[in-house]
């Protein structure tokens, strides 16, 4: 992995392909409920202790069960929260100190596409509109030609047929919402995409539609994506580097999809997938219970109370990621625990 | 005789037949799978089974619907009324669909023994309490007095189906247990239904959009789309040899393990809305063998091996 920051932002071009876009560094991002006459503050830790690289030209995967933080940190990627400890930078700039001007001018390089497409467009607007909003917010003026040439074109780019600039959202079925929700995030030419659950809400055949044209777009543009995903097999189909996370912190980073995998949740997130193939049954043992409150964060391991590896030391002493090529926080990593298990 | 035998069902809602010709039967101890996208059918199949069409304005216009030897089509409320819960029990996808927030969990299942089983207080509780250790949850006296919002969802599910197995049902009706749910959860709660149906001698209609569910869950299955049968038969053999195009192309839309880059396609186009189903086959839009004739007619299911395929062009059946 290199070091540093190799660009400084929007004048110097284009980064290689594997230097970082983005970083993480020790980030810590705490959220408070208030406090009431009954009850008492409550303080959780929704990203704890992340550092991540997340090279350019690549697909990064973030994959993780409900309350592992992955969605905040999809938002602190894009400065759209900040960290209340650690440094989020995206092409060297720190997205905390950044002024408001430039944090706008940064986000016309970095997007986000949402899980819900159908939220995240304005009813009311046409969909040549809701296309071209982004411009709109950078406060872009196109003529009215130029207008309705780039909203075709984004249309088209991501297999829409451009006539349908002139209509409203409602006509549109899920998968094509969702396409629209990607031609505006690519309006601006970025160069980071965060990809938030794009699929979740689609029907499987529309989910690898969307997958096929992630894939196109990405060759054809030269983007970087942080794909985030509760599915561990659509990680692994798609991503390069899979981050794994759990309860906050980051358990495991596979340096590629393959990798044989070292951490107990990982294991346990493979083994729940449903494989189509009936041959192939899962039996009912590894993934036991369910996990728990991000409020009450066991002292030690916070996989520890569903591990089945799990002794006195995973208990007591919280592992760290260790800096290998393949980082694991686990005090006892399935590459190590002996051929028995 | 089958547990359950559904014949030519054809559902409509006012002037539109969403569910054509839908048949199957299902036994005890065994699990159906009824698979297909959102508008293919699969939901409204579930409702005509328990009884609730009429919610919706929703009739069964011909077909037949036997379970245990009884004819359920469009016959009065009142006889549904008596089978839900009792012989019959759904499970939805979102568990406070089924949940009074502000009663704990424990009265609620108790509720069901009582009023089903005609138990009384203290042997009801004991009777959930058994239910909701065979769901494996974990501090079971404790989770009985609590109430849903301090449990998880995957914890919710597993006390919905504590629910309805509290009324000793022949036939459950899951559509979408597990979707709502974690990863891990699903796994853990779809294996559990699967070993109670078998322990039990249940039989389990299980409505789902994954084909991934179905290999891991299901005895046979029944693969919808738009409203018709597309294919049908035991899960080895559809698994292995899908002969209906559509149902190769929905597997193959789950990445497998070491599945290259690019090799992910889905199904080109989208499920044809209600308002404007084809004349002819209703996936031959979407099909990659489709001919002139899947455009001009639509095809009656054969019988191909073990399964019903509707299909003029079948995959696997010689040159």
């Amino acid at each position: 992995m290199t070091d540093g920051p190799m660009t400084d932002g929007l004048t110097t071009g284009v980064p290689t392909t594997g230097v970082p876009i983005l970083r993480f560094e020790d980030v810590n991002r705490d959220f408070t409920t208030p406090g009431g006459w009954f009850a008492r503050r409550r303080v959780l830790r929704a990203v704890n202790a992340v550092t991540l690289d997340v090279p350019a030209g690549r697909v990064t995967g973030v994959v993780g069960e409900s309350g592992c933080g992955k969605s905040t940190l999809a938002r602190l990627a894009l400065g759209l929260i900040k960290p209340t400890d650690g440094r989020v930078s995206f092409e060297g700039e720190d997205l905390a100190t950044a002024r408001r001007a430039r944090l706008r001018q940064l986000r016309a390089r970095m997007q986000m596409v949402f899980q819900d497409p159908y939220s995240s467009i304005d009813p009311r607007m046409t969909i040549g509109d809701a296309v071209l909003e982004p411009f709109v917010v950078q406060g872009i003026r196109l003529t009215g030609a130029a207008r309705a040439a780039k909203a075709e074109a984004l249309l088209g780019m991501v297999g829409l047929d451009p006539s349908l600039a002139r209509n409203h959202p409602h006509h549109l079925s899920g998968g094509q919402k969702q396409r629209v929700g990607i031609a505006r995030a690519l309006a601006l030419e970025p160069r980071l995409v965060v990809l938030d659950e794009p699929t979740a809400s689609l029907d499987v055949s529309i989910q690898a539609q969307i997958v096929a044209l992630l894939e196109a777009l990405k060759a054809r543009l030269d983007l970087t994506y942080l794909f985030i995903s509760h599915d561990l097999a659509l990680v692994r189909y798609f991503c390069d580097r899979i981050v794994v996370m759990y309860l906050g912190a980051v358990v495991e980073i596979l340096p590629s999809p393959a990798a044989p995998i070292r951490h107990p949740y990982t294991r346990a997130l493979l083994d729940s997938a449903f494989v189509p193939d009936p041959t192939r049954r899962q039996t009912l043992a590894r993934a036991t219970g369910e996990i728990p409150s991000a409020f009450d964060l066991p002292p030690g391991c916070v996989y520890a109370p569903r591990c089945p590896l799990a002794d006195e030391t995973c208990r007591r002493i919280r592992p760290q990621l260790d800096r290998s090529a393949h980082p694991v926080a686990c005090h006892h990593p399935l590459d190590r625990a002996g051929a028995g298990s | 005789m089958a547990l359950l035998e559904v014949e030519g069902l054809t559902i409509g809602i006012g002037r539109f037949t969403p569910v054509q010709e839908i048949g199957f039967s299902l036994d005890r101890g065994a699990v159906l799978g009824l698979v297909g996208e959102s508008g293919s059918g699969k939901s409204l199949t579930a409702m005509a089974l328990m009884g609730l069409l009429p919610l919706i304005r929703g009739e069964v216009r011909a077909g037949s619907i036997v379970f245990d030897g009884v004819e359920l089509a469009n016959r009065p409320a009142e006889l549904h009324r008596r089978l839900r819960g009792r012989r019959i029990a759904l499970v939805t996808q979102n568990p406070m669909t089924s949940l009074d927030p502000i009663r704990t969990v424990g009265t609620q299942i108790d509720e069901v023994s009582r009023l089903h089983g005609g138990l009384d207080g203290r042997a009801a509780k004991a009777r959930s309490l058994d239910l909701m250790e065979a769901m494996r949850i974990p501090r079971a006296a404790v989770v009985h007095g609590q109430y849903p919002h301090q449990l998880s969802g995957g914890m919710k599910q597993r006390i919905v189906i504590a629910m309805a197995l509290a009324g000793d049902p022949d036939l459950l009706v899951a559509d979408e247990p597990t979707t709502a749910l974690d990863v891990t959860v699903q796994a853990q709660i779809v294996r559990l239904m699967v070993d109670l149906v078998k322990a039990r001698g249940l039989a389990l209609v299980l409505i789902t959009h994954d084909m991934g569910v179905v290999a891991q869950a299901c005895d046979r299955v029944v693969v919808l789309y738009a409203g018709r049968i597309a294919e049908a038969g035991p899960v080895e053999s559809i698994f292995a040899a899908p002969h209906h195009p559509y149902t190769r192309a929905l597997i193959g839309c789950i990445p497998v393990e070491g599945q290259a880059r690019g090799t992910l396609i889905g199904i080109p186009g989208q499920v044809p809305g209600l308002t404007d189903y084809p004349a002819h086959c209703r996936f031959a839009p979407r099909c990659p063998a489709a001919s002139a004739r899947c455009r001009a007619e639509a095809p009656a299911p054969a019988t191909i091996g073990a399964s019903r395929v509707a299909c003029f062009h079948p995959l696997g059946r010689g040159a």
